[in-house]
């Protein structure tokens, strides 16, 4: 009986680059799941995409992080590079802003790579669900991406 | 209920990484934890939540916590935002 499975879905990736898992970002608020839990992109390419349907709860001035409900009420923080706050938005460009509405796909910044290296920060983008307890069976696929493909599944956790 | 005011020093305001140690602080405890920032409010438990509250250095962060555990619960909160946020220094 399929009755009371439950539908897999997914995260992808913002950004084309490799598929990490979160104990494996530099940066112990996120290997430690202070945040929540997700998982990590290498960035090989600056655009940043949308990794689920939702709505755009925040979007730092500085550029550097997004907060998304998704449309199945996830709440996400994609937050690009590690200690970037630090730049106060050199290098990055916001393409969408509180309330947008977002599809998987759009993209939402753009971040000047070879900037972030010059200037010797870490560009790891963090994709982390900060409401863990609604999600279970949550699934990393590690290894190389292009964007959008899928980097992680879940399933949503019973209420 | 308990209440507290603290005033942002960390010149990078209060960011992912302060943010998140006030939620999971907050989430460690039973009472709720309501931040007030002008006129945005945040639950404190919730760190997209605090993150929107989007205060910057020097910006006044208003705590009121109710429950149980509520001194405690300030307790824990003034001392995460002493260290989170309440030097200048890296």
């Amino acid at each position: 009986m399929n009755l009371f499975k439950r539908k897999q879905r997914e995260i992808y990736s913002p950004a084309q680059g490799e598929v990490i898992e979160a104990s494996q970002i530099q940066d112990p608020v996120f290997s430690n799941d202070i945040l929540g839990k997700g998982f990590g992109v290498i960035p090989t390419q600056g655009t940043v995409f949308a990794p689920v349907n939702g709505e755009v709860v925040n979007a730092f001035e500085s550029g550097h992080a997004y907060t998304i409900l998704s449309d199945d009420g996830l709440e996400i923080l994609i937050h690009i590079g590690i200690d970037t706050i630090e730049l106060d938005g050199e290098g990055f460009i916001a393409k969408v802003r509180k309330g947008d509405k977002i599809k998987k796909r759009e993209i939402i910044a753009t971040v000047d790579l070879d900037l972030l290296k010059n200037r010797g920060y870490d560009p790891t983008i963090a994709v982390v669900v900060t409401n863990p307890e609604s999600i279970s069976k949550m699934e990393i696929k590690k290894g190389k991406v292009i964007a959008c493909e899928t980097a992680m599944t879940y399933t949503l956790q019973k209420k | 209920m308990q209440e507290f005011t603290f005033i942002i020093k960390d010149k990078n305001g209060l960011h992912a990484r302060p943010a998140g140690a006030i939620s999971s602080v907050s989430k460690s405890y039973v009472s709720s934890v309501t931040i007030k920032c002008g006129e945005k409010v945040a639950d404190g438990k919730r760190l997209l939540s605090v993150m929107s509250l989007g205060a910057k250095c020097g910006a006044s962060l208003h705590f009121e916590i109710e429950g149980k555990d509520e001194e405690l619960t300030k307790d824990a909160l003034y001392s995460v935002c002493e260290e989170k946020l309440g030097t200048n220094d890296k």
